[in-house]
């Protein structure tokens, strides 16, 4: 490994979007939280959390159950299983490259 | 990334702490249990043996259901005013290690005390606060380490602090007051006063930067 360049990174482009990564790292490191507590932690709008949610939703990585508590609407949402291995395995990718990417000496240096 | 998922922890780690509300809960709950312990030191100085043992039994169940009961109790002043402000969340169960780690700590806690009841008739007084005091301020600390929170390094500060002031003053306090430092109840009377008074001071600013309750969700 040492002395080749990193190549690309193996990421999941799904995951590897910013405002995705840091709504799937919330999930992760909780069992759920809800819509609100993503827009307090991500301070992303609201349009903007949804259209997220909703791909991630469609990835099958995270589940949003929509109910009420009261008579405020509640939108409790949680990492699938297939979510959580998708965003272990982005994550073990991504520190590896990371890893490579400080062994292998920089252009000039070799 | 790891650092990511960490922060997320953190953050949500944080977010319990964030109202003021466990504060508020855990101060009162002290004050409690202060007074009723005062109470059962009144009653034993008057020979009211009724009083002594609602003292006594009272503080020991204000301890037990209060430390049991604490986290639905707060979830439920949560579900009221945190969580239809800025958000619900549930937490992971704390895993193999996390819980094998407490589990020790606590137990270990634990042999540090009954040691201290067995040594009691020896044990000079002094020796004992210092003790008592130092596993407390250890707990508090060790929550604090968790929460990474100001406030609560406040709260760890403040017990060896107060060991420390007692100290200072010993031959200048008659025997009751000695005892009443000693096995807690001017600590706890203390450090109740200051979580409920931080407690308070935080849900006023936290309900002051999120006033409404926001209905609208995606």
């Amino acid at each position: 490994m040492k002395g080749q360049p990193p190549g690309p990174a193996p990421v999941d482009p799904i995951i590897h979007a910013p405002a995705r990564l840091t709504i799937m790292a919330t999930l992760a490191a909780v069992r759920e939280a809800d819509f609100r507590y993503l827009l307090h932690v991500t301070q992303l709008t609201k349009g903007n959390l949804s259209a997220h949610l909703r791909k991630l939703e469609e990835a099958g990585y995270v589940e949003i159950e929509k109910t009420f508590r009261g008579k405020y609407p509640l939108t409790i949402c949680r990492l699938t299983d297939k979510g959580r291995k998708a965003f272990e395995t982005y994550r073990r990718h991504m520190l590896a490259f990371l890893e490579r990417a400080q062994t292998t000496p920089s252009e000039g240096q070799a | 990334m790891a650092n990511l998922l960490r922060q997320a922890r953190q953050r949500a780690l944080q977010y319990w702490v964030e109202d003021g509300i466990p504060d508020l809960y855990t101060g009162a709950l002290f004050l409690l249990f202060a007074g009723l312990r005062l109470l059962a030191q009144w009653a034993e100085a008057q020979r009211q043996a009724t009083w002594m043992a609602v003292g006594f039994f009272g503080s020991l169940v204000v301890i037990l259901v209060g430390s049991l009961a604490g986290r639905h109790v707060i979830d439920a002043l949560k579900q009221r005013v945190t969580y239809p402000r800025t958000g619900y969340v549930a937490y992971t169960p704390p895993s193999k290690t996390e819980r094998r780690k407490q589990i020790a700590v606590t137990a270990l806690l634990a042999l540090v005390l009954v040691g201290l009841v067995l040594l009691r008739p020896q044990a000079p007084l002094t020796l004992r606060l210092v003790v008592l005091h130092l596993v407390f301020a250890f707990l508090v600390f060790a929550i604090a380490l968790q929460l990474r929170s100001p406030r609560y390094f406040l709260y760890a500060f403040i017990v060896p602090l107060l060991a420390a002031g007692y100290l200072l003053g010993w031959s200048h306090w008659s025997p009751t007051l000695q005892r009443l430092m000693t096995y807690g109840e001017i600590t706890f009377l203390v450090l109740g006063m200051v979580m409920t008074l931080v407690g308070a001071w935080t849900l006023r600013r936290y309900l002051k930067a999120h006033p409404d309750l926001e209905e609208a969700e995606a």
